[in-house]
């Protein structure tokens, strides 16, 4: 698993490179989307293409990464696999992360107003 | 237990194996059509082996004619019990063994995770995720596996024999069971 990071506007966009965010790969992928947070990103789009298997510490991960960013900043994710879907559903975390067809309507998404 | 393979088993009465496995076929290449097909796997204690073993699984289920969906499943509840193993039973330390077996028998898909590591100390309460979505401080970052497995598995059973710790994990096939209650396969 590696990340590619995008910069569109405000927006940045998180790009999973590999098959599985599971408990081996968390630790890299929150150590990179904690770093863009430190530089002060706070619209942040996850593109999940490539993932196939989300495990809990994968989303644990992305959790620990949205609270950190606090109530000013966002998270969305783009390009969900129907398994992954099925995770977020199981968890109830879709009610947390909206969850975008493509990584264009996500980036307008969070490049839209300020939320509140 | 059904069977116990492990070095220094000095109990072993060498005639404790499952009466019903005869040879082991490798991926199931060479098994009946209709008989279980079996896979059987060990690893390191670390999460980086887990991830290979795991889509192995899958793999092998769906080369055994399994729902796609199904099998990706199946591969997600053998990686969080294979992490639950390492991160608890072994304390992230790399050296001891985990086995990871499949059985896949037509109307039910049986998976076993086992370790030799620490017991978990009580059975495993799987419970869903509670938390306000707009609660941005207090949503759960872990303890979601257990829950996970709960919910994608039809039965999960936690035993402890032995230094021999295994979680096994069922998911019954409804709508495969008229055909093989009642065909020829029997």
């Amino acid at each position: 698993m590696s990340i590619e990071t995008v910069t569109m506007g405000e927006a940045v966009v998180v790009r999973v490179v590999g098959r599985a965010l599971d408990a081996h790969a968390a630790g890299p992928f929150k150590d990179a989307v904690l770093a863009l947070v430190a530089a002060g990103r706070e619209r942040l789009v996850i593109n999940m293409k490539e993932v196939e298997l989300l495990d809990s510490t994968g989303l644990g991960a992305i959790v620990t990464c949205r609270k950190k960013l606090g109530p000013r900043g966002t998270i969305v994710l783009c390009q969900v696999d129907p398994r992954v879907l099925g995770v977020l559903k199981l968890t109830r975390l879709d009610r947390v992360f909206k969850i975008h067809p493509t990584e264009e309507a996500a980036v307008a998404a969070v490049s839209g107003g300020v939320p509140a | 237990m059904r069977d116990r393979c492990g070095p220094g088993g000095a109990g072993g009465a060498g005639g404790a194996r499952g009466a019903g496995g005869a040879e082991p076929h490798p991926h199931g290449q060479n098994s009946p059509p209709h008989g279980p097909r079996e896979l059987r796997l060990a690893i390191d204690s670390r999460l980086a082996a887990v991830a290979p073993a795991a889509r192995a699984v899958r793999e092998f289920l769906v080369a055994a004619g399994g729902d796609a969906l199904e099998a990706a499943q199946a591969e997600l509840c053998v990686t969080e019990a294979a992490n639950n193993a390492i991160r608890h039973a072994y304390r992230l330390q790399p050296g001891g063994t985990i086995e990871i077996a499949c059985v896949a028998d037509g109307d039910r898909v049986v998976l076993a995770v086992a370790d030799r590591g620490e017991p978990m100390r009580e059975p495993p309460r799987p419970r869903p995720p509670e938390f306000d979505p707009a609660d941005i401080e207090n949503l759960p970052e872990g303890g979601m596996g257990l829950f996970l497995i709960g919910a994608l598995m039809d039965e999960v059973r936690y035993t402890v024999a032995d230094g021999r710790n295994t979680l096994t994990m069922t998911r019954f096939a409804p709508a495969a069971l008229p055909a093989g209650r009642f065909s020829a396969a029997d």
